[in-house]
């Protein structure tokens, strides 16, 4: 198990390792982006003055470019005076720098985004989850009812439904003077400012954003489920669990619902990730502060530094996630462990 | 023989959705038509026109041929407007209402409601005046044209690369380093030269003489490489896991928002690629999963018991049986990047806002929320396409047990 856990500990940091190297070189092609980063590492270093110097190099080796008619060496080793070498060394330090829009340090604007992002996105998969395996147990005891038909057919025509659709449909619905104003459009006037102390003061400005988030994946999820539960019913362990006398219910839970869990594990490794893109187009269609507004307004107005720390928080939690979900995976599913 | 064999299981689908669901086989020729026909339905160009003695078909170019009498009065005499022109004989599209024809005094109406030269329209109009019923017409062209070529690209290529990876991996077709080389090199160096003598004054003999000497002695070296087996070899399998285990732990809305950004005013293309480029993970490993389940089988020892080559293995037994698994995935991801497309342009970061999608349309919408017909009506389109191509999935899929939805939305 120990060397398990080591081993994909290792090839998780090396796909890390890629990743960030890859995310910064996109931030780079950016036009203008070099330009405005260099002038920032340079001021960041307080070496010399912004664009005396040729830009730095990117990476530890640059390959030269064939398509350029200056054909210089074809590979050159930058050594350590490479922007990469110097941003790793500023997060190992963890300094994130400064945003390049408000001068505020990146740390403190995460700090700030963080609550909204969690309150709305903690709440959402929990409903998330909850719902799915309720309706997909409730799908396999009544399946050929025609409530469970209706049901599923529901479910099918809202996986189609953009969740941005739905947003400016219900917001259309019930925030519009011209229909029902029952509810607020976002949260300009919310009654305080703690994201947390807000859902026990007023859950309304909750509602909707969470609705959006809930239902477009629903479908998906009770699919899962809800194959994985038919898929366990025809294997000789739940006849076995049947002949018990159980009730059909608990032996749902306590014989099929186990064995089926392993995709939706899967699934749950994108769950960490989710609280900085999940909610980008939710966060910016109900002006909620939280992490997905903070990175769509950084990309919109070009803010580098802040752009590159959520790059690297979003990455290093999918591949945390994915490590945790195959260790999740290994402890569900002894047979695993037989076939690795 | 395995081909004849997908060719009637591809016929059997055919008749049997037509059977069996006769709603979606509509809907999914009337998607088709639409997708195909839109701009010979609407438009302010003539589908098919005779000018001064000469054919032209407008709406397939977008400008009429040049030197041509056509060509040379339309800016002349008309001011690039087809309607001032008069013609020998014309074939206009039903609807002459063109969405990129804008009319600022006409703008906002409310559906059935009248501007002041008289003229009703339909669905009312948006920004600008433009006419919405016009613009739903070429969105939804636009929308599933755009998904078609992204996952056409991300399917043709992933499936194949994973296929084969899967197919070399285990033991059948087994390549060497220096042959994988030869070709990579052999592909470089084309491409590279190519260039190099597409730009004018580059051209000449010596140079193009060595270049042939040079394939031809790289052409050989791989294909007298290509069988030998030294104690490395090459394994496109282990490099296509680590591109599929990087490019998913990659957050794909994060990875795109980068993207859309390094080219600025983004067209239909560059976003269909990178999309293509977001959703090749999916194809690769599904592609590389059915092959693993197919190259086992007994018929495939026996081909190669009786001499049959590795590329005949491959293109014949192999690849022929990956597609049909493949093609269910391939319609929900089509599902998929609709939905994310028109999410993107939505944001107003995908399709420069002059082009007319699904997506832009409804982001007009967000500088007036009381306009709820420019929400409603794309929106309706939008769920009919993808709620089609959901279906589609579904039931193509209906035999197998697992998931094939790839992975599903962007979370949640």
């Amino acid at each position: 198990m120990l060397r398990f856990i080591l081993s994909r500990f290792i090839t998780g940091a090396f796909a890390f390792m890629a990743i960030l190297w890859l995310g910064l070189w996109i931030i780079r092609q950016i036009p203008g982006s070099h330009a405005e980063l260099a002038a920032w590492e340079a001021e960041a270093e307080q070496s010399t003055p912004a664009g005396q110097e040729a830009p730095l190099p990117g990476f530890y080796w640059s390959i030269g470019s064939i398509f350029s008619k200056s054909r210089g060496p074809f590979l050159q080793w930058n050594g350590t005076g490479n922007s990469f070498h110097l941003w790793a060394c500023r997060y190992a330090k963890m300094d994130f720098g400064n945003s390049l829009v408000d001068g505020l340090p990146v740390k403190e604007k995460f700090r700030r985004a963080l609550p909204w992002s969690m309150a709305l996105q903690l709440p959402a998969i929990a409903l998330l989850l909850l719902l799915s395996v309720w309706l997909a147990l409730e799908a396999v005891m009544r399946s050929g009812s025609w409530s469970m038909a209706i049901a599923d057919r529901l479910l099918t025509g809202l996986y189609a439904v953009p969740g941005f659709w739905l947003a400016t449909v219900l917001l259309l619905l019930f925030a519009n003077a011209e229909c029902l104003q029952i509810l607020p459009t976002g949260m300009h006037g919310a009654p305080s400012p703690n994201p947390y102390r807000l859902w026990w003061v007023a859950p309304q400005y909750y509602l909707l954003p969470l609705l959006c988030l809930v239902l477009p994946s629903l479908a998906y999820l009770q699919r899962l489920v809800r194959n994985g539960l038919l898929e366990h019913l025809q294997k000789p362990h739940w006849k076995r669990a049947l002949s018990t006398g159980l009730p059909i219910r608990t032996a749902l839970l306590m014989e099929a619902l186990p064995a089926a869990l392993p995709p939706l594990v899967t699934w749950m490794a994108g769950v960490l990730p989710a609280l900085v893109s999940g909610s980008v187009i939710i966060e910016q269609i109900f002006s909620i502060p939280g992490l997905g507004r903070l990175l769509y307004q950084s990309i919109a107005v070009r803010d580098w530094p802040m752009v590159q720390f959520l790059f690297f928080l979003g990455s290093a939690l999918t591949v945390l996630g994915f490590m945790c979900s195959d260790l999740l995976l290994r402890w569900l599913d002894p047979r695993l462990k037989q076939t690795a | 023989m395995a081909g004849s064999e997908a060719k009637t299981n591809r016929v059997n689908a055919y008749s049997q959705l037509r059977k069996q669901r006769i709603w979606l086989f509509v809907s999914l020729h009337l998607l088709l038509g639409w997708t195909v026909l839109a701009s010979w339905v609407t438009g302010s160009k003539p589908v098919v026109c005779k000018y001064q003695g000469e054919w032209h078909v407008p709406v397939l170019d977008d400008q009429p041929r040049k030197g041509s009498r056509l060509a040379l009065d339309l800016i002349e005499r008309a001011g690039s407007d087809y309607k001032l022109l008069s013609y020998d004989l014309v074939l206009w599209p039903l609807f002459s209402r063109d969405p990129h024809l804008l009319k600022p005094e006409a703008a906002w109406l409310h559906p059935l409601e009248k501007d002041l030269a008289g003229n009703v329209y339909c669905l009312g109009t948006y920004e600008l005046g433009r006419d919405l019923l016009a613009a739903c017409i070429f969105g939804l062209q636009r929308s599933a044209w755009l998904g078609l070529l992204a996952m056409g690209i991300a399917g043709v290529l992933g499936g194949i690369i994973g296929s084969f990876a899967a197919f070399q991996s285990q033991r059948h077709g087994r390549i060497s380093w220096v042959s994988a080389a030869a070709v990579s090199l052999l592909l470089l160096l084309i491409l590279v030269e190519a260039l190099h003598f597409a730009e004018p004054g580059n051209f000449s003999w010596t140079g193009l003489s060595g270049l042939v000497a040079v394939v031809i002695s790289l052409a050989w070296l791989s294909v007298k490489t290509w069988k030998c087996r030294p104690k490395i070899h090459f394994s496109l399998d282990r490099i296509s896991l680590a591109y599929v285990e990087i490019m998913k732990s990659i957050p794909g809305l994060l990875l795109l928002l980068l993207l859309v950004q390094i080219v600025p005013n983004a067209g239909a293309i560059e976003i269909a690629l990178m999309l293509a480029l977001l959703y090749s993970p999916v194809a690769i490993k599904y592609s590389r999963s059915f092959a693993m389940r197919r190259i086992p089988e007994p018929h495939i020892d026996a081909l190669l018991a009786l001499g049959a080559s590795p590329a005949r293995i491959y293109f014949r037994h192999v690849l022929p049986r990956v597609w049909p698994e493949l093609f269910p995935v391939l319609v929900f991801g089509f599902a998929q990047v609709v939905l994310l497309e028109a999410s993107l342009s939505f944001l107003g970061l995908g399709l420069s806002l002059d082009t007319v999608s699904l997506g832009t349309i409804m982001h007009a919408a967000r500088s007036n929320p009381s306009a709820w017909w420019v929400v409603v009506f794309p929106a309706i389109l939008l769920f009919w396409l993808v709620y089609s191509l959901n279906a589609l999935g579904d039931w193509l899929s209906r035999d197998f047990s697992q998931d094939h939805s790839g992975g599903g939305s962007a979370f949640p």
